[in-house]
Order: C-alpha cells, then sequence, then structure tokens
C-alpha cells in the first residue's frame, strides 16, 4: 500500500466524484457506494492506511478523509435524488382523453326523481308524505269526495273497475286521483294536517303522446284554522319557484271539482319562451302552462270528518307527476317514461 | 260546446273593435273553459264583396251555364259565367273578383280566382258556393243572401264569423248554451268596462267603479254591455188548450215539471237559411224546421225539447217508468226493450219516447205533420244519465239534462220554441199551455257572510263590490242593506243557477269576478303538524337509493296484467290460491288483472333491454303487489322490490366480455345495497319455482325471510323470450322492515393489533362456506372471517372442494399472540371437524 497522504485524500475524492457523477441508476450508485464507502472501498483503504502515519499527520489526514467521506455521503444521496427526479420527469405520459374504467352507474327513474323533488319541496313546507290504497272504494274515489254515481262529473274521471266477486261485496276500482287519501287522512286524524300523497292513478282512456291509463299524482292537502286561498296560491307559488326557477308567477282561473269550491286551474308562466311564442312546444304562445287543480276543501266533506267546517278551512291540489316532468326535461311523449327503454332511462 | 260570436251578438253587445283571444281567456279565467277559437271567413274584404244579381241569361255555347250579370258595388256591373242551378235575378249573393283566395270547388284546396274563358265567354269573377268560401262541401249551388243586404258590403261582414268552443263545467248547465255565454260575458266585460268609466269620470277606488258597474250593467249606460234575452213573446191565435190535452206525471222526482204546448197549422218543410247556419255553427245537422226549431232553442237556451206529432198521440201523455216487458221503437228504427229503471213518455197506447233522450217511431215529426205537441220538461238528470248510458245514447240532449236544469228553463223554452213554430212553420198556437209542475222549486236563497268570505278568498273585497258582481250575475239581494254594511249578503239565486247550494259557493262567484289575480300568494301561519314517522316507505326509498347507488337502473312498469303472464312466474297452485283481482273493463287484452308480482314485468323488461342490444342489464323496481282477500275487502298492497341481472360483463373499454353475469354478481349488488341500508342478510339456499333448482337463495334476517334471489329457470326465461342468463331478485319490503333491526349496533373499534391466519379446509360438497363462517364469526376472539378461495379437483376426492378462509383474531381488551390463534384455531377446527367433518387441507 502506498503511503497516504493529504493528497491521496484528494485523489481518491476526486475519482469518487468522478465516477458518481457517470453513475446513471441505482446499480450504478450501489456499486459506486461499495466501491467507494464499502469495506474495500477506496476511501475506506485510506482510513484503513491512516495507522501507518506519524500521530500528527494521521490526525490531518483522518480529519479530512471524515470530511471527505461525509461529503461523498452527501454527494450519492443528492445523486440519487437528482436520478430519481430525472426519471420521474420521463415517466411515460398519461393519454388523460382516455376512457376511464367503467363504476357501474344506477340512476333513479326520472318520475321517481321528479316525484322526490316534488315531495322534497313540500316536505320543506311542512307537509309529511303519507300514501293510501291504488285499489279504491268506490265511496272514497268518488261517493265522499261528493261524486255521486250516475254525477256527471264523473265523465271526468274514465275509471277501470273491478270485478265482483259476491253482489253484496261493494264497488271496487283503480283509483283515478289520490284525492281519495284526503277521506281517508281526515277520517283517521284532526287539524292541522298538511299531507303530501304521492302515488299511481289510473284512467280508462286511450294512450297518446299527452294521456296515460297509469300515472303518479301528487296530493296535497291542507286543514287549519283560517286558511285562504291566498294560502293555496303562496303554498303552489313557492311550489312553482322551487321547480322552475325562482322568478316564476302563478295565475288561477276558475275550474270546477265536487270535492273543492271554489275551484281553480293553477298554471305557472312559461320558462321556456318569453311568454308570446306561438312556436313554443310547452305554453304554445299562451305564455302560461297549466300544470294542476286546486281549491278549498268543500265544507261538506269537513263536515263528514267532523271537523266544524265554520272554524276550519283547507285547500287541495292535485298533480301529475309526469306532467311536471315532462315541462322540467322537455319531453313531448309521456309514452316515453313506462316504456323504460334503457336508451331514453340512461340520460336522467 | 260550439259559440258561435255572431249568433252571440243576438244576446249581448259584444265591442265592434272585439279583441277574441281576450274576451277567450277572459271567458276562461272566469268561466268556462274556451278551448280553440275557429275563424270563419278571413276572406278579401275588397274582392269578395255582396253581389245584385242584375240578369241571367242563357250561354250561347252551353246547356248548363248562364251568363250572370251582378252589381257587386263597383263601377260597372260585370259578367260572369255561373253553373249553379239556383242562380236568379235579383237575388244577393257572395261574389268574388280575380285575385281572390278561394276553396276550389273541385279540387277542395286552396286556390287563387283566375280570369278564365268558359266557351268562348271571358269570366273574371265567380258567383260562390259555401264550399268556395271554406264554409262546407255544399257546391251544387251559390249561396243565397238575405234580401236587402247591402250591395258591395265585404261578404266577410257578412257570412263571417269566429267560433268559440267552450268546456263547460259538469256542474254549470247554465251555461251549456248561447244566453248563459251572454250571461257570463256580459258580467265579465261589464265589470272591466265599470274599471275604465270610472277611470274615465276620474272616480276612484274600486268602489265607485263597482257601483259604477252595477248601474250601468242594468241600465245600459256607458256602452255597458247590455244582456237581450231572446224574445219569447206570440200570438195564441188558436182556441184555448183546456181540453185538448192531458199530462199526468206518476214519478215527479223524476218528472218534476212537463209542459205541453200544442201547435197547429204547421207547415212542414227546411227551416229558414239563417237558422240552419246557425245549426251548422254549432255542429248540428238541419233536418226539417220542427226539428231544427227543437235543436235552435236547445242551443239558445239550454232546454232539450220534442216535438211530437199531435195526431199521432192517442190521449194523455203520461210520464211514468217502464212496465216489465214493454219495447218501444225509437225513431233511429230500433226497438228497445225498457228495463224498468227507464222513465218513459207514454200515450194511452203505451210509450211514445225514451224522456230526455230519444224520441219514438210512432208519434215522429214527418213531412205530413200538421199539428205539433212540443215537450218542454225537467228530468231527474240521474235517471237521464243512466238510461242514456245504458242505451249508449248519449246526446246534445241527455248531456243537457244530466247535468241537472231548472224548472223554470222549461218554461222560458217552451214559449221561445212556440213563439218560432208561429213564425217560421205557419203555426198557429193554441191558448195557453198544459203546466204540470206539482211542487214548485223555489230558488236558493244563501246567506255568505263577510268573516266567512274573507276567511275562504283571503282578500278583502269591498262590500258594495261583492254586491255589484251578485247583482250583475243575476242574484237578487233579499234585505235592502246587503249592499251597504258590513254584514252578511243574504240573496237569492237566479232561477238558471242550479248550482249554488251553500255560502261557499257565493264565494267562489265573488273571487272568480273580481279576478284571481287579486289574491296575494301568503305563506301558511299555521303550526306545522305532529311529525308521525313512515318507516316501510323511508325503507322503500333508502332501498331504492341504494340498489340504484349499487348500479341498477330504477324502472316503473304497469300494474296490470293477465293470468297468462303471470302464470310464468307464479306456481299454477299458488295463482289459483292467489285469484289475482280482474277488471270489469279492459282496454287491451294484456292488461286483465292486477299483478300479484313484479317479476314478470321485470323480466319482461329484461328481454326488451336485450333485444335493444343493452349488453348488460341491472334493473329493478319498487311497486305494490295486489293480494285479493276474497272478502269484499280492499286487497292487500305489499311494497315489493325486485330486480334482475343479465348480460355480460363489461370491459375495462366498455366493451362486453364473456363472461356472462351471475348469482354472485347479484349478490354483489344486494349486499352493497344492504351494506349502505346497515342491513345484515344472509343467503340460505332454498327452491322457488320460475327459478333453476340448486341456484335459488332465501335471504334472511335472522329468522325471517325478506325474499329470493336465484338463477331464473330455462323453462321461465324461454316463455319470456329471453336467450341468456337471469339472475332475479324480489324483495318484500315490509318483512324486510319487520326484521330490520331499529337501530344496527355499532362495535368499537379494537385499539389491540390483530393476528390474520389462513385456514384451508376440505369440506363436502354439500356444506355451505357460509355455514363455516358463521361458527369461526361465532367465537369470542374472532374478529371476521371470509372465504377467499375455493378449489375443486385435483387431488381431491369427488364430492370434496376445499375452501381457504382468512381469519382476523383481535379482541377489544387485550393484544392477542400467535399462540392465542392458534390455539384458537385448534379449537375452532375441532368443532368444525364435528359438525362438517371437515378436514385441515394438507
Amino acid at each position: 500500500m502506498t503511503s497516504t497522504s493529504l493528497g491521496t485524500v484528494a485523489a481518491v475524492e476526486a475519482e469518487a466524484r468522478k465516477r458518481l457523477a457517470g453513475a446513471a441508476d441505482e446499480a450504478a450508485l450501489e456499486a459506486w457506494r461499495t466501491g467507494v464507502l464499502g469495506r474495500s472501498g477506496t476511501l475506506t483503504g485510506v482510513l484503513r492506511g491512516l495507522g501507518a502515519l506519524p500521530e500528527e499527520e494521521r490526525r490531518a489526514v483522518g480529519a479530512a478523509a471524515n470530511i471527505a467521506k461525509q461529503a461523498l455521503e452527501a454527494a450519492l444521496e443528492a445523486r440519487r435524488e437528482a436520478l430519481r427526479r430525472a426519471a420521474l420527469a420521463s415517466v411515460e405520459a398519461l393519454d388523460v382523453t382516455l376512457p376511464g374504467r367503467p363504476a357501474r352507474r344506477g340512476r333513479l327513474h326520472p318520475v321517481t326523481q321528479v316525484r322526490r323533488e316534488i315531495l322534497d319541496i313540500f316536505a320543506r313546507l311542512g307537509f309529511a308524505t303519507v300514501e293510501g290504497p291504488e285499489v279504491e272504494l268506490d265511496e272514497y274515489n268518488f261517493g265522499h269526495l261528493r261524486i255521486p254515481e250516475h254525477h256527471p262529473a264523473r265523465d271526468m274521471w274514465d275509471t277501470f273497475w273491478l270485478e265482483r266477486e259476491s253482489p253484496s261485496d261493494p264497488a271496487m276500482l283503480l283509483r283515478t286521483h289520490t284525492s281519495p287519501m284526503q277521506i281517508r287522512y281526515i277520517e283517521a286524524h284532526e287539524p292541522p294536517i298538511r299531507i303530501a300523497v304521492p302515488g299511481r292513478c289510473y284512467r280508462y282512456e286511450a294512450t297518446d303522446a299527452t294521456h296515460e291509463w297509469m300515472m303518479q299524482q301528487v296530493e296535497l292537502l291542507a286543514v287549519d284554522e283560517g286558511l285562504s286561498m291566498a294560502n293555496l296560491k303562496g303554498t303552489l307559488q313557492e311550489f312553482a319557484r322551487q321547480m322552475f326557477g325562482p322568478q316564476r308567477r302563478v295565475l288561477m282561473r276558475n275550474s270546477y271539482f265536487p270535492f273543492v269550491e271554489p275551484g281553480v286551474e293553477l298554471s305557472v308562466d312559461c320558462f321556456a319562451c318569453p311568454g308570446n311564442d306561438p312556436a313554443c312546444a310547452v305554453c304554445r304562445g299562451s305564455g302560461w302552462i297549466e300544470i294542476m287543480g286546486a281549491g278549498m276543501v268543500h265544507p261538506e266533506i269537513l263536515d263528514a270528518a267532523g271537523f266544524d267546517s265554520t272554524r276550519y278551512t283547507g285547500f287541495a291540489a292535485g298533480m301529475g307527476v309526469e306532467r311536471i316532468a315532462m315541462l322540467k326535461y322537455g319531453i313531448t311523449d309521456i309514452r316515453a317514461f313506462y316504456s323504460n327503454d334503457p336508451r331514453f332511462l340512461a340520460q336522467f | 260546446m260550439l259559440v258561435s260570436l255572431n249568433w252571440l251578438r243576438d244576446y249581448v253587445d259584444l265591442p265592434a273593435d272585439l279583441d277574441v283571444d281576450d274576451l277567450a281567456h277572459r271567458l276562461t279565467m272566469a268561466s268556462a273553459e274556451v278551448e280553440g277559437i275557429h275563424r270563419v271567413g278571413a276572406w278579401d274584404r275588397d274582392l269578395v264583396r255582396v253581389g245584385h244579381v242584375l240578369a241571367v241569361e242563357p250561354h250561347p255555347d252551353a246547356d248548363r251555364l248562364r251568363l250572370v250579370t251582378v252589381d257587386y258595388g263597383g263601377e260597372a256591373p260585370m259578367r260572369v259565367v255561373c253553373g249553379a242551378p239556383n242562380v236568379a235575378q235579383g237575388q244577393r249573393i257572395a261574389f268574388a273578383r280575380e285575385g281572390a283566395d278561394l276553396i276550389d270547388g273541385h279540387t277542395g284546396k286552396p286556390s287563387r280566382l283566375k280570369r278564365g274563358t268558359i266557351r268562348g265567354v271571358v269570366s273574371a269573377g265567380m258567383v260562390l258556393s259555401e264550399m268556395e268560401l271554406g264554409l262546407s262541401q255544399e257546391h251544387a249551388g251559390i249561396i243565397v243572401l238575405p234580401e236587402g243586404t247591402p250591395i258591395g258590403t265585404p261578404v266577410a261582414d257578412v257570412l263571417g264569423d269566429t267560433i268559440l268552443d267552450v268546456h263547460v263545467w259538469p256542474n254549470r248547465a247554465d251555461t251549456m248554451n248561447l244566453v248563459g255565454i251572454a250571461r257570463e260575458i256580459a258580467a265579465i266585460l261589464g265589470g272591466a268596462r265599470s274599471q275604465e268609466v270610472a277611470a274615465g269620470l276620474g272616480i276612484p277606488g274600486d268602489i265607485a267603479s263597482a257601483i259604477i258597474g252595477h248601474v250601468a250593467a242594468a241600465t245600459g249606460l256607458f256602452g255597458m254591455p247590455m244582456l237581450r234575452e231572446p224574445d219569447e213573446t206570440y200570438v195564441e191565435a188558436g182556441p184555448a188548450i183546456a181540453g185538448a190535452l192531458d199530462v199526468r206525471i206518476e214519478n215527479p222526482t223524476l218528472c218534476a215539471r212537463y209542459i205541453a204546448t200544442l201547435i197547429e197549422g204547421v207547415r212542414v218543410g227546411p227551416s229558414p237559411e239563417w237558422m240552419q247556419e246557425r245549426l251548422r255553427a254549432a255542429g248540428m245537422r238541419p233536418i226539417n224546421n220542427v226539428v231544427d226549431i227543437t235543436n235552435y232553442v236547445m242551443l239558445e237556451l239550454g232546454q232539450p225539447l220534442h216535438a211530437f206529432d199531435a195526431d199521432r198521440v192517442q190521449g194523455a201523455v203520461g210520464v211514468r217508468l217502464a212496465r216489465p216487458g214493454e219495447a218501444l221503437r225509437t225513431l233511429d228504427g230500433v226497438d228497445r226493450a225498457l228495463t224498468p229503471d227507464t222513465l218513459l213518455i207514454t200515450d194511452d197506447s203505451g210509450p211514445i219516447a225514451l224522456a230526455g233522450v230519444m224520441g219514438g217511431a210512432s208519434t215522429e215529426v214527418t213531412e205530413g205533420t200538421t199539428r205539433v205537441l212540443l215537450e218542454a220538461a225537467r228530468f231527474d238528470p240521474v235517471s237521464i244519465r243512466r238510461t242514456s248510458f245504458r242505451l249508449a245514447l248519449r246526446s246534445e240532449a241527455s248531456s243537457r239534462f244530466e247535468r241537472g236544469l231548472s224548472p223554470e228553463l222549461a218554461a222560458h223554452a217552451s214559449r221561445r220554441a212556440t213563439k218560432l213554430f208561429v213564425e217560421l212553420c205557419g203555426g198557429t198556437a193554441r191558448q195557453g199551455n198544459v203546466d204540470a209542475y206539482p211542487a214548485p222549486l223555489a230558488p236558493a236563497e244563501v246567506t255568505l257572510t263577510r268573516a266567512r268570505l274573507d276567511t275562504l278568498i283571503g282578500v278583502h273585497v269591498p262590500t258594495a263590490e261583492v254586491a255589484a258582481i251578485l247583482r250583475t250575475l243575476g242574484f237578487t239581494f233579499l234585505e235592502s242593506d246587503g249592499g251597504r254594511a258590513d254584514g252578511a249578503f243574504r240573496v237569492r239565486a237566479p232561477w238558471w243557477r242550479t248550482d249554488i247550494a251553500i255560502p261557499d259557493d257565493l264565494a267562489e262567484e265573488v273571487v272568480r269576478l273580481a279576478g284571481y289575480d287579486r289574491l296575494p300568494p301568503a305563506a301558511i301561519e299555521g303550526a306545522i303538524p305532529e311529525w308521525e314517522p313512515s318507516p316501510l316507505l323511508d325503507l322503500r326509498e333508502r332501498l331504492r337509493d341504494a340498489l340504484a347507488g349499487a348500479g341498477m337502473q330504477e324502472i316503473i312498469t304497469y300494474s296490470l296484467t293477465t293470468n297468462d303472464v303471470l302464470a310464468r312466474v307464479i306456481a299454477p297452485d299458488a295463482l289459483a290460491a292467489i285469484r289475482p283481482l280482474r277488471l270489469r273493463n279492459t282496454l287491451s287484452a294484456d292488461r286483465e288483472v292486477m299483478r300479484p308480482t313484479l317479476r314478470h314485468a321485470i323480466l319482461e323488461t329484461v328481454e326488451r333491454s336485450l333485444r335493444a342490444e343493452a349488453d348488460a342489464v341491472a334493473i329493478f323496481e319498487a311497486a305494490r303487489i295486489f293480494l285479493p282477500t276474497h272478502d269484499g275487502t280492499l286487497p292487500e298492497e305489499r311494497e315489493h322490490v325486485t330486480g334482475a341481472v343479465a348480460g355480460v360483463e363489461i370491459d375495462r373499454w366498455n366493451r362486453p366480455t364473456d363472461r356472462a353475469l351471475d348469482f354472485f354478481d347479484a349478490k354483489g349488488i344486494l349486499d352493497a345495497a344492504f351494506a349502505a341500508l346497515r342491513l345484515s342478510v344472509t343467503y340460505e339456499a332454498g327452491t322457488e319455482f320460475g327459478f333453476t333448482p340448486n341456484r335459488v337463495a332465501r335471504l334472511k334476517i335472522g329468522a325471517t325471510e325478506i325474499g329470493v334471489v336465484g338463477e331464473v329457470h330455462p323453462d321461465t326465461l324461454a316463455a319470456f323470450d329471453i336467450e341468456r342468463p337471469v339472475v332475479l331478485f324480489d324483495i318484500d319490503v315490509a318483512r324486510l322492515i319487520e326484521a330490520a333491526p331499529e337501530r344496527a349496533a355499532v362495535r368499537t373499534v379494537s385499539r389491540f393489533p390483530a393476528v390474520e391466519q389462513d385456514l384451508a379446509l376440505v369440506l363436502d360438497e354439500s356444506v355451505a362456506a357460509g355455514a363455516v363462517v358463521a361458527i369461526i364469526e361465532g367465537s369470542p376472539l374472532v374478529a371476521s372471517a371470509r372465504v377467499f378461495d375455493v378449489f375443486r379437483g385435483g387431488r381431491l376426492a369427488a364430492g370434496k372442494k376445499s375452501v381457504a378462509f382468512s381469519i382476523r383474531y383481535q379482541t377489544p381488551n387485550r393484544t392477542l399472540t400467535s399462540e392465542d390463534a392458534n390455539k384458537e384455531q385448534a379449537r375452532l377446527l375441532k368443532r368444525l371437524e364435528r359438525e362438517f367433518g371437515a378436514e385441515l387441507r394438507g
């Protein structure tokens, strides 16, 4: 072994730095470390050779060698970090426009979505959701609602009747509206009442772009002291705004349903055109879109439930969920809802 | 109902510059819905004018053509060629000159009139038929206008009209006629006009304008629309009717009033052109003057009338129910057997008419009729409706009777029609009439308090305005202070308002004329009612969300189906026991029973989706099934959630792979959904109709079965035309809620480390892995166990399988060593050996 000197330390360090600069991967770095700092590494050799030196020189060279060792260890780490960064910088680029791995995607039917939206709005206004039977007794669908047999108003609701199994059985039908639940609810509850009744209804009528024989309605009923048509209007205007936009206005006009008095039809101003476009598919230029029938609960109905109609008043309203959904989504054929074509449903 | 504005002007003045759209809108707002506006006669005002036929000469070269010289108000008369047989000198006719847009009489299509040369004669104009004006298909003859029609007047002013298609509410019998609509319009326009007048006179406030409105409406001042009732006066030139006719009402409840009038010396023939035109405008076909008059008065006043040939009526007229065995040949020539609830008009020979529905053939008015017995009656609406429905004879008449007419109306209509018989048929009216009205009905008297009005409508309408509105509508005040103090409004309804019964009815009158736009939108002020939980609905909705969240598409299908379709998914004995609810009236043969399951509907939709080339189908429906009670009570309606998975797995590029979706795809979805609901559901092998044996699981929570999931049986698939495997599940939401714990327990997370160990067991094929997991998880030292591999074949004997479990040992109170785990595993192994014959896999 040649004698060790300060010059040797410097030469070993310089040589090691030069080789380090040429190390391009982790394996080369490891080889370098073994070759320089390992048990038989060049710098380790310098340290081993210290014992042969005189005391004074040994101290000086030893200190220099330790400094060199620390410096080279730091250089190794720096080189390693530089290589890591360089590798990251040149990592294969992702084509971010490729499709993602498909995740299973489910959806609620648009009628369910809109029905929930309606019920959520009314829930915020204090209307609890309750449901009633789809197969009804004649007396609840009609009689108790002041539509006796042979009343001409029955023409407003073409009805599916069920076969009777015995002549003594009461007449049963598929409810034509959710209004029977007004009666069922007030029979079992006391004012104040605020309910929203969603559910399927059935009409014995031919199907076309705007008529289905099965549809969903949401019925509203509020009974309390001092309820007025202004409350009806305010409630439904609030509904229209939350459903169709904050600037919406509502229009009431005269109508007739035997179970309310006065009875009105409620429209909302057109949100698809400025209100005067004759080509508008939504309002046809009238500026108004009919969305529901409504009115003040007929006092005879409140009295029949044992409420004092001179003390309590109420309002009721009924709307078709499909109609609201058609307006909301610009759907022109109601038959799209229950044909369940996956290509239609996948859009919601 | 079709309402001609020309005709309407007989009863109410409409402004010359009437905005029809505005009128229709106001009528719709306040009274009855205008569903359509048809404008008749937008002819050119210069080119299509009233002409006077100065001369008619033969055409030199054509026998059937003539040369007609017409003065149309232009500088000089014009000679044109005309082929109409009914053209004659002196007539007022509709005349068009070249350039006018008309309907081609031969093709029926729009065309512009051109100068032409017809057999050598130049013709630059045309005498018009109804067809050329687009009024009807009548092309054989020209239109002859009334004598004295000013020459040169635009034909649009003479024959043009606007027809409103009005939908009348079922309770407003009074509006199902021209006069009724005129009353409404007078009230509506009167209210609006009074505002203008008040503003013009500088009178402020609603009260002043309302008073002016009322006064003006009653007097016709300020150009207020005045209502003119039709003229009912005529000369009773004949002898007294007394003794000539007798009317007996046997059922006064079914016939409150019956008025018979006798007109003699009637000549039957066509009714005048103006009457025919009006009938046509209203959608009715002219027949002869007698029938036309009855129809005309019905359209005008709303009272259906019937004319009998009085010479063919034998003895007294009776009104009674049919007797057993009676029959009647009606006007349409049909012999009708009569049920005992049929109300009849009779004479001494028996039935002569179905009251209010259709006349009999034996007493029909014919060309030879000279004496007319005119019936104007008030029949019970229910009776008329029942009979007209049973015989499928719904008509303009029955639809008016069934709304409930005022008995008073019969008297007005009887007089009005008799006047027309006298004037238009050359008849002589007998003096007086026979008026059977055993129990006269008084018009309703109703009191509306100020408090009730304010409460109900929620806005204060000034007392004077309320009074004015009610008076304008024909209500009379029973107390002189009715319109003054803020007390009650005590009124008598006008005789025609049979719908008015209670105070709230008056409130509606006030608000509909005051205008609903006056109502201020107001929030409900009262307390929110006490909340009632609805766990079933909540769970159903959460299950919907969970399934959609697990990748399923919700669908909604029809509740009706057929027993044949149900038989594909319900075992025959089960279906026989259910006996689904059957409809009495169906729209189509595929909708006859209320479904007691949703399974068929899911499979039908799977089939359609696969046919629509969906690679993978994962659908569900949340709806009710209907289980009849067969004891006359309403069926049980149970909420079910039913769904299916079919098709193949989709790869990373959204392409279908070869792997068919199977039981475990469905189970994975269900597990995800149940996990979202924090429900712990177990699967137990079972059997079920419509499913492949050995490939069905019953879903359980604890011991309660809540549903089923499995591969659909190949035969069932074939019945639905499905060619790929389908896994179907069906959950009974009511059972689910019975079994679901109100609140699932939450375990404290242990802070001590877990020991993971694997255990591979050789088991008989019949041993369910789930049963082994259940035993392992029963150990107090085991936090969880899961299956991670199943292996068959190799060195395993037939009928054996190797199942590998990964077990996580952990306790909440101390650190377990691997020794603890080994000890427990040995203990578990012994138990599994004992219970299942399990062996540790070597």
